[in-house]
């Protein structure tokens, strides 16, 4: 298993390679700015060092579990932009159902894990019923049948909440999940709970996917769909259980985002979540057109995303929106520099081919005088 | 020549101590980090003009961002980073007002002051609330504009949002209770009120049935933006000399206003909130005040304002104290057939 995933890992190199040297090279232009500003007077106090960039990652990391549902999509060579819309229907199912017990007079702390249970659920369903879906009507695109549940999805969860912000303020047993948005004291360094856990299950996606049989299937899926199907791999099925488990991913997101913003659920939470997972997913390496991709390049392209938000907004004085036009301005680079990188290459390779062609031909014509 | 020069030095030298010393003010070396509900909002881009006249007078440096979504996620981004920067003070209008609650008390841990201003952070999230105008001036401003547009005497009416809206009940009950109570508004017949449910159309019969109910009306209070230019337009379609205010838009209310169907309608001025909302958060900072019940702070042409216990609407639709602290400029902005056209493209 180990040669497997050092094989997979070795392969991928490459795009990997890149997203460091792009980190480091960020990281680099920032501190000299920060350096800068300090000089000129500008900034208050050290803005960018280690410590401020992990503590500050933490609004960042909020849709980083979706990002792994949603990697697995793309690898398969499918998509779904339900998981936004998901993940706030399983929030406000969570909500609706702690309100209930705990006005049933359920004590709090079991009232909080059914309806932990539920909303994780809620969103394995809503994923289930995607993959459902696509599976059963192959005529249409995945974009488009989630597309329109994602509209479902997020107007249940209005019809749920009545439109209201549903809040528990003071509420022992509920006030548990805001100490998912803490951060653990290592030193200097005040680690983001969220970050741990990501890590955590990123580690296990990363062995999943690059080192067992059924991760490379998936991979296998989105190459070639017909030769994996002949060879005996049951297609319907993988997509599937992937399909909701990118749901139940979505509902982690969620139960996390209820976390961060201090208990506070609406129907709205999470809008264009999935686009922010999808961009990390393809700066990660993974490609639509399917079976290209690796856990390690995604956590990077967190991180980068990450970083760069926070460089930009407190280093440059970037507002939220701007930032936003730039993490499009590097998806285009992103996407586009390997494909010209291959042309390049192809085109070099012509040449090099015309070149020798033109040599023997020459030779050949000499010689016949 | 030589001592000429060295004249000149030492006047100028002399010059620029008094200035420097005349300049010291007290926001000087200030960062305050500004954030709105959404980018690109005119009523919030005002606020910021008035947050950068208070920079000038004051001597703060400021930030300013909302999220392009109007989301509080985005909210939360935009004060950690504040958070990260260091800023002295955070001014916030909460898009949520509970969902931004931990990431502030972060902030006030930080020894960062924190002031919500137009839209209120729950009490525990924040230092100090700054709000335009309480329930009790809206109301006697807008009885006051009306009874002087009718003379003080004959019948008015009020058209409000929903029966069960509890912001204008509120202010319709402090409009009843001057009625009967202030002299002044004694020759006022108040006829009741009705309601058009934020609908065009609704408010429009409404209006059109009070009409036609008393011949004799002079006047009409509507509360609500959503409702004000369907009164006005009735009152105009029915050539009546009957006269409306309210609390509106200018936009909405520009044609009505010119038409002379209100003399002067009335909103809060987004410029003024987001200069006194800096004036409170250097306070704050200063030391000047602590954000308690009962203290108070000037505001150079808007007067001192007091610091109070805030109040909300409980579940009985009454004015019920919480544990935060407020403090109201009171003062709204009119608008006439002057000042109108000003205001169009901003409210």
């Amino acid at each position: 298993m180990m040669k497997r995933l050092a094989r997979s890992a070795g392969g991928l190199l490459r795009w990997e390679t890149m997203l460091i040297a792009a980190l480091v090279v960020m990281c680099a232009v920032f501190d000299r700015q920060d350096a800068a500003r300090q000089v000129a007077g500008l900034a208050k106090k050290d803005v960018f060092n280690p410590a401020v960039v992990i503590k500050g990652l933490r609004p960042y990391m909020l849709y980083s579990f979706m990002t792994l549902g949603i990697m697995l999509i793309l690898a398969m060579g499918d998509i779904d932009i339900s998981t936004g819309a998901s993940a706030a229907l399983s929030v406000a199912a969570l909500g609706v159902v702690y309100q209930a017990l705990t006005g049933a007079g359920i004590p709090g702390g079991l009232s909080l894990a059914l309806s932990l249970a539920v909303c994780l659920l809620t969103g394995w369903l809503c994923g289930a019923v995607n993959g459902w879906l696509v599976t059963r009507f192959k005529e249409l695109f995945a974009m488009i049948i989630t597309l329109a549940t994602q509209l479902f999805y997020r107007g249940v969860a209005y019809l749920l909440l009545g439109g209201k912000t549903l809040t528990f303020k003071n509420d022992a047993a509920f006030d548990l999940l805001k100490r998912l948005y803490n951060t653990v004291q290592i030193g200097d360094v005040s680690l983001p709970v969220m970050l741990i856990a990501f890590l955590a299950a990123a580690a296990c996606y990363a062995v999943w996917v690059h080192g067992t049989a059924g991760g490379r299937r998936v991979f296998a899926l989105g190459t070639n769909p017909k030769a994996t199907l002949y060879s005996g791999i049951r297609a319907d099925r993988v997509k599937f259980r992937l399909f909701a488990l990118c749901g139940l991913t979505g509902a982690v997101t969620g139960v996390f985002f209820v976390g961060a913003t201090s208990s506070s659920i609406r129907a709205d939470a999470m809008m264009g979540y999935e686009m922010y997972a999808i961009a990390a997913a393809v700066l990660g390496g993974f490609s639509t057109s399917g079976g290209r991709g690796s856990v390690p390049g995604v956590v990077l392209s967190l991180v980068i995303f990450g970083v760069m938000k926070i460089g930009l907004g407190t280093l440059y004085g970037f507002a939220d929106s701007m930032v936003n036009l730039s993490v499009g301005v590097i998806l285009i680079v992103s996407t586009l520099l390997p494909n010209l990188l291959t042309a390049a290459g192809d085109a070099l390779r012509l040449r090099k081919r015309r070149a020798q062609a033109n040599v023997s031909s020459r030779a050949l014509t000499s010689g016949s005088i | 020549m030589k001592r000429a020069l060295s004249l000149v030095l030492a006047v100028m030298l002399v010059f620029g101590v008094t200035a420097a010393l005349a300049e010291e003010r007290p926001g000087d070396g200030l960062l305050i980090g500004v954030v709105y509900k959404q980018s690109g909002n005119a009523y919030f881009q005002a606020a910021v003009t008035g947050f950068e006249k208070a920079a000038e007078e004051l001597g703060f440096t400021f930030q300013h961002d909302g999220p392009d979504d109007g989301s509080s996620d985005g909210q939360i981004r935009i004060i950690e980073n504040y958070i990260n920067q260091g800023v002295d003070a955070i001014a916030v209008s909460a898009n949520d007002a509970d969902a931004l609650v931990a990431t502030l008390q972060e902030a006030k841990a930080a020894g960062i002051k924190v002031v919500s201003w137009d839209a209120p952070v729950a009490a525990e999230g924040r230092d100090l609330d700054v709000e335009p105008a309480s329930s009790k001036a809206i109301a006697l401003q807008l009885l006051e504009s009306i009874s002087e547009s009718i003379g003080g005497e004959g019948q008015l009416a009020i058209v409000s949002a929903m029966a069960t809206a509890p912001n204008q009940n509120l202010w319709i009950s402090f409009i009843e209770e001057a009625l009967k109570g202030d002299s002044a508004y004694a020759n006022i017949e108040y006829v009741g009120t009705v309601y058009g449910d934020d609908e065009y159309t609704k408010s429009y019969d409404e209006t059109l049935g009070l009409i036609n109910l008393y011949p004799d009306l002079k006047g009409i209070i509507t509360p609500t933006t959503a409702g004000a230019p369907a009164v006005a337009k009735c009152v105009l379609d029915e050539g009546k000399s009957i006269k409306v205010t309210g609390l509106t838009l200018a936009s909405d209310m520009a044609e009505y206003i010119k038409a002379g169907v209100c003399d002067a309608t009335f909103l809060w001025n987004p410029i003024e909130l987001g200069y006194a909302a800096a004036y409170a958060a250097v306070a704050l900072v200063n030391g000047d005040i602590t954000g308690a019940s009962g203290e108070s702070y000037e505001v150079p042409g808007v007067g001192t304002l007091n610091i109070e216990q805030s109040t909300a609407l409980n579940e009985a639709g009454e004015l019920a104290p919480t544990d935060g602290t407020i403090s109201y400029l009171n003062k709204l902005n009119a608008f006439t057939v002057e000042t109108v056209d000003a205001w169009v493209d901003i409210l």
